[in-house]
């Protein structure tokens, strides 16, 4: 896909849950000369439209989120360091160590006891969120107070490398979900069609209520990153999907039965456009499909996602041609639909 | 803040893999010495001061890093390491590493997302189950990656408030700023004494460098330089009481020599400069455990600057330990050691 240097922007902009306004920020310079209306509702959610060459048979709403896992300050020490919660599912063996951004400016790192000085069960053990803590060079309460205040957000410490062939990046979950939107806004679409930047997804799935109600559409297809755990010593079945194998569609997760007609033309798309497509192969995870599928008299809908390994930490890897495959599938898949040919 | 030791952070060697970060610091020490070596172990070796003088000092700080080695590379193309030194596998999951391959490539350590998460959220991975993704096809990997080859562990090296700093590897980067700075300062000067400077390999493993370089020399004292504890939640020992931005840490051992130990505190009392005290009941975990019994035996002392979170990305220390180390050994020096 050509303008990588959009999904970089993206993912290396700080937004997490109930903080997406960098990130929304970057959206709208990026979509405002393509799309005929947007506005920014209650949550913060975009709300965007954009004629096509035809007017739509079907409404259509295409779904990405903004946020992104991370942390938020919860309390400052007497020594002057910084206690957090977790914003978003986040798992404790990938915190210890890390360099992190607090209010987007000041830099920390989650502090460990150095083995050296721990007994053998305390040197194999990850503490609880609530014995963890954040160090910015502070040594006083007072002295972090001048830059840190309880509340403020706390994102890994932004990465990103494009290797040719695979791209390692903080946020991929779910940038890239919102990189494909944005070109999709950009290319000339057959019908019109909402598009909708959501908030608050690792939160409960938040955003995608209020969009969803508001839009009120026919059909949704939301672009997301789905875990692939194809990764030495884990067994087959429980590897979910695998990268290089193209866009991932399941018929269920923890949120959602997807529409068996949705489904099904995906696939026949894909087939008779030779692109790649997997089925998940067990039922994982979960997305803004979750609520937009119930929203109001219920909406048909399915998630058409990137296959992304290491999700929810510093750095998560996708591969370029899954981007390709998944961005070309939701594109004709979008066009079939508006287009009222379910 | 000032380069030195962010050029030193970018130079990465593991135990057994110090090329890199020895040229460098060659060629620093140049500026400050006509007599600088590297052995075939990447030990560098800087004489200072007046060559001919019957009286040796010798300042040690190791310059290798903890890492990990290749072990295995499977079909798919992950990449199996092990250990080299004491990586703490708490801190390991997800980490960004670099495989030093013919190219430099950089990778993630896998881990499971918390959607699969295998209810082992307590424990820390063991070494057995760490692999690499540098995220390429197979054969790529294959071309580019060799057993053996070594793999450090990255964080970008970062300014925290109160003129700290924080990165993988200040262990001992901190120990080698503080000598590349007495080099500097003692070449403004005129010494009576001979200065060896040795930026030894090896150390986190089996201590090769302090072991085998001291040997060529007629040595009169040592100073070894490393880093030690600093206070920091859960610790409830003796280094609960050390502070970073306190000064250097003099270490009190009955392996060590009494009279240097003294003498550096007078030193800074002098320039009057806070130190701080860390005792050991006999090995001190650094280079001196080697340097001490070298030969017919070297009178040695070790000081240390106070660090946070050794042996992992988010080592930190303070820019004023370091200035104040290189102070101290300076002046201690210029007074003659206890000749």
């Amino acid at each position: 896909m050509n303008n990588l240097d959009l999904l970089k922007k993206l993912c290396t902009a700080n937004g997490i849950s109930g903080d997406e306004d960098s990130v929304r920020e970057i959206i709208i310079n990026e979509i405002r000369d393509y799309v005929n209306e947007y506005k920014i509702d209650n949550l913060g959610n975009i709300i965007a439209f954009k004629k096509g060459r035809n007017k739509a048979v079907k409404r259509l709403m295409v779904s990405a989120h903004m946020d992104e896992v991370g942390f938020i300050v919860t309390d400052i020490t007497s020594d002057g360091l910084i206690k957090f919660d977790t914003v978003g599912g986040i798992d404790r063996r990938v915190i210890l160590g890390r360099s992190v951004l607090i209010g987007g400016k000041i830099n920390g790192v989650a502090g460990v006891k150095p083995t050296h000085l721990c007994d053998a069960d305390e040197g194999s053990k990850i503490p609880e969120i609530n014995s963890m803590y954040i160090d910015i060079g502070a040594d006083t309460k007072e002295d972090a107070e001048k830059f840190v205040s309880l509340g403020d957000s706390i994102t890994f410490e932004a990465m990103y490398e494009d290797n040719g062939y695979s791209i390692k990046s903080k946020a991929i979950d779910d940038r890239a979900g919102c990189f494909m939107l944005i070109q999709m806004i950009k290319s000339e679409l057959e019908y019109d069609a909402y598009f909708t930047f959501v908030v608050q997804e690792e939160v409960g799935l938040h955003g995608a209520k209020v969009a969803s109600y508001s839009v009120d559409p026919d059909f949704s297809i939301v672009l997301e990153s789905t875990t692939a755990a194809d990764i030495p010593e884990v067994s087959d079945s429980k590897q979910v999907c695998n990268v290089e194998n193209g866009a991932v569609i399941g018929y269920i997760d923890k949120r959602t039965l997807y529409d068996k007609g949705m489904i099904n033309r995906a696939v026949s798309l894909a087939e008779k456009n030779n692109i790649k497509l997997q089925f998940k192969r067990s039922v994982a995870g979960g997305n803004d499909a979750g609520v937009i599928h119930e929203s109001r008299e219920g909406v048909r809908t399915i998630a058409i996602s990137l296959p992304c390994r290491y999700l929810h930490s510093q750095l998560s890897l996708i591969y370029k041609s899954d981007l390709d495959e998944t961005y070309n599938l939701a594109c004709m898949l979008a066009s079939d639909v508006a287009g009222g040919k379910l | 803040m000032e380069e030195l030791i962010f050029d030193l952070l970018e130079h990465r060697g593991i135990s057994g893999d110090e090329g890199g970060i020895a040229r460098y610091c060659e060629n620093r020490l140049k500026i400050f010495s006509d007599n600088v070596k590297i052995n075939f172990n990447n030990n560098v070796v800087a004489v200072l001061g007046n060559e001919n003088a019957d009286y040796t000092f010798l300042l040690d700080a190791h310059i290798d890093r903890i890492g990990f080695i290749v072990t295995e590379i499977d079909d798919s193309g992950f990449i199996k390491v092990d250990k080299v030194g004491g990586v703490d596998l708490r801190t390991i999951l997800d980490a960004p590493v670099t495989v030093h391959a013919k190219e430099d490539l950089n990778g993630i350590v896998c881990c499971m997302p918390p959607h699969l998460s295998d209810g082992n959220e307590d424990k820390a991975v063991s070494i057995d189950n760490v692999w690499i993704d540098v995220g390429l096809p197979a054969e790529k990997v294959k071309g580019a990656v060799s057993l053996g080859d070594s793999v450090t562990i990255f964080s970008k090296p970062k300014e925290l408030i109160n003129n700290r700093i924080s990165s993988a590897g200040l262990d001992n980067m901190a120990g080698v700023c503080s000598l590349l700075k007495v080099a500097e300062k003692l070449s403004r000067k005129k010494i009576n004494s001979r200065v060896i400077i040795l930026l030894s390999c090896q150390e986190e493993t089996f201590a090769t460098g302090a072991k085998t370089v001291p040997f060529s020399y007629k040595i009169d004292e040592c100073i070894c330089v490393d880093v030690s504890f600093a206070s920091q939640p859960d610790i409830n020992d003796q280094y609960s009481r050390i502070k970073l931005g306190e000064g250097p840490i003099l270490c009190v051992s009955p392996n060590l020599n009494k009279d240097i130990f003294n003498k550096l505190k007078t030193t800074a009392d002098k320039l009057n400069q806070d130190c701080q005290f860390e005792i050991c009941n006999g090995r001190t975990g650094t280079n001196a455990d080697h340097i001490v019994v070298n030969k017919s035996g070297i009178k040695t002392a070790v000081i240390s600057i106070p660090e946070k979170n050794m042996h992992t990305q988010a080592e930190i220390i303070d820019m004023n330990d370091i200035d104040k180390t290189a102070e101290l050994i300076s002046e201690y020096i210029l007074c003659g050691g206890v000749k």
